[in-house]
């Protein structure tokens, strides 16, 4: 009877329970958000990275106060795509965790080292009672060594890419970027390309209250965010090139 | 009963350990006698351990606590070099035993330790204190009741740009005058030496 109680108060508290096909409808739902998200670019080149991302603002919204790339540490940023709101829970976590890397082996963290970490608690939260999986995708990029650029989806899975999109334009970016990537291409071109890429898939024209645009160069290895006045001069290189 | 009236005796301890920082490698040296007051418990005490095939440790001070430090370490190393994927650089196993012994600092590890090796940045020598302190050394350091023997001996002998062999030639002259002039160290010579070829015992 106990026993029988049990199974049933499991059954009512775990969310994420698999299908008899062995899927995870929850874990399916989250990544559906992130389809629904706006659209974040994340590419690698020898140079460094570069994050790039969409922002949707409001008329009357001050387009400072949307973030969609954010810095963990001085040598590594992501970009989201998916809800914001758990998207902060999860780059709190990841500032801690490069923090205690610090404290710990006096290192900066190395990036797979960190999107470990992240995915670590990605994962906890799809097999837990009572909770429900974050739905957003994170692009971590940074340079360690080299540039590196990682993608990570709800599940808490993540895979190391050369150039990837995620969010509502991931497809077309995706196409857009298969045809234009060569890691070879200096940061500028980078940068171009990604505008190029964000143009296909915002509906307006663009300009940088909606774009979102970081980098992290091999050279210095610092994140750096470009201020509007630097993201016009790209912007305007982007049209006349097209 | 006993002088200053304690009940526990305190047992005079010593040991001499010594690291010499060479231009293509660092040389870890140890005599091997552990001592209890007029007693020498034993002549050979091993006071030299491989932590990686990058990193080697000596250890200064209760046998125990050492002990466990070495054990401690080297599975939080193997932890972390699985984790990173690439071995551990000094610096970081450096940081991680003194966060290791500053956590203990109410009930602390009596320790006083060496870490060297070589890694992608080159030779490195730290001396940590039992709560945590950590120090980069950049020539040559001793740690014991010898170290003021032996490091009469380095302070005379050391050059700028030495060879690892000509650090193990340095090395042995220091451990033993420390042995034939400290009452608590003595015993066997133990040396090592960690170059790009990896963490070797010198015979």
């Amino acid at each position: 009877m106990i026993a029988q109680n049990l199974v049933s108060y499991r059954i009512r508290c775990a969310i994420t329970q698999f299908s008899p096909d062995g899927r995870l409808f929850q874990v399916e739902y989250a990544i559906e958000a992130v389809r629904r998200g706006t659209t974040a670019i994340g590419i690698r080149c020898i140079e460094g990275v570069v994050l790039a991302v969409e922002k949707r603002v409001l008329s009357l919204q001050e387009p400072e106060s949307v973030e969609k790339i954010f810095d963990i540490d001085t040598h590594v940023g992501a970009a989201i795509a998916g809800l914001t709101a758990d998207a902060r829970v999860l780059i709190d976590n990841a500032r801690i965790q490069s923090q205690i890397n610090r404290l710990y082996y006096n290192e900066a963290i190395s990036i797979p080292v960190l999107t470990k970490k992240i995915c670590d608690l990605k994962q906890i939260y799809t097999q837990h009672a009572g909770v429900r999986p974050f739905g957003v995708s994170l692009l971590i990029a940074g340079v360690d060594d080299s540039p590196k650029l990682f993608m990570t989806d709800p599940s808490g899975a993540f895979w190391g890419y050369r150039a990837q999109a995620i969010g509502s334009g991931a497809q077309t970016v995706r196409e857009e970027l298969e045809k234009e990537y060569n890691e070879n291409k200096s940061i500028d071109e980078v940068i171009i390309m990604a505008l190029k890429a964000l143009k296909k898939v915002i509906e307006s024209e663009l300009d940088p209250t909606k774009a979102e645009i970081a980098v992290i160069r091999a050279e210095t290895k610092k994140f750096e965010r470009l201020s509007f006045s630097v993201m016009e001069d790209y912007i305007k290189k982007a049209d006349s090139g097209s | 009963m006993y002088p200053n009236n304690e009940k526990i005796p305190k047992l005079k301890t010593g040991t001499t350990t010594m690291g010499v920082v060479c231009k293509d490698g660092v040389v870890l040296a140890t005599e091997s006698q552990a001592t209890m007051g007029y007693l020498v418990a034993t002549k050979e005490a091993v006071k030299l351990f491989k932590i990686t095939d990058r990193i080697g440790m000596t250890i200064a001070g209760s046998v125990a606590d050492c002990q466990q430090i070495v054990k401690t370490l080297t599975a939080l190393v193997s932890l972390r070099e699985l984790e990173i994927g690439k071995p551990m650089s000094v610096k970081a196993a450096a940081q991680l035993t003194a966060v290791l012994l500053f956590q203990n600092r109410l009930f602390p590890y009596y320790s006083a330790l060496l870490i060297g090796g070589f890694d992608s940045e080159g030779t490195h020598l730290y001396s940590l204190d039992p709560f945590g302190s950590l120090i980069e050394e950049k020539n040559f350091t001793s740690v014991g009741s010898g170290s003021v023997v032996g490091f009469g001996v380095l302070e005379a002998g050391y050059r700028d740009n030495m060879t690892v062999k000509e650090g193990i030639d340095l090395i042995k002259r220091a451990v033993d005058a420390a042995r034939k002039r400290d009452i608590a160290s003595g015993g066997k010579m133990q040396i090592a030496t960690i170059t790009k070829k990896g963490f070797e015992f010198v015979n």
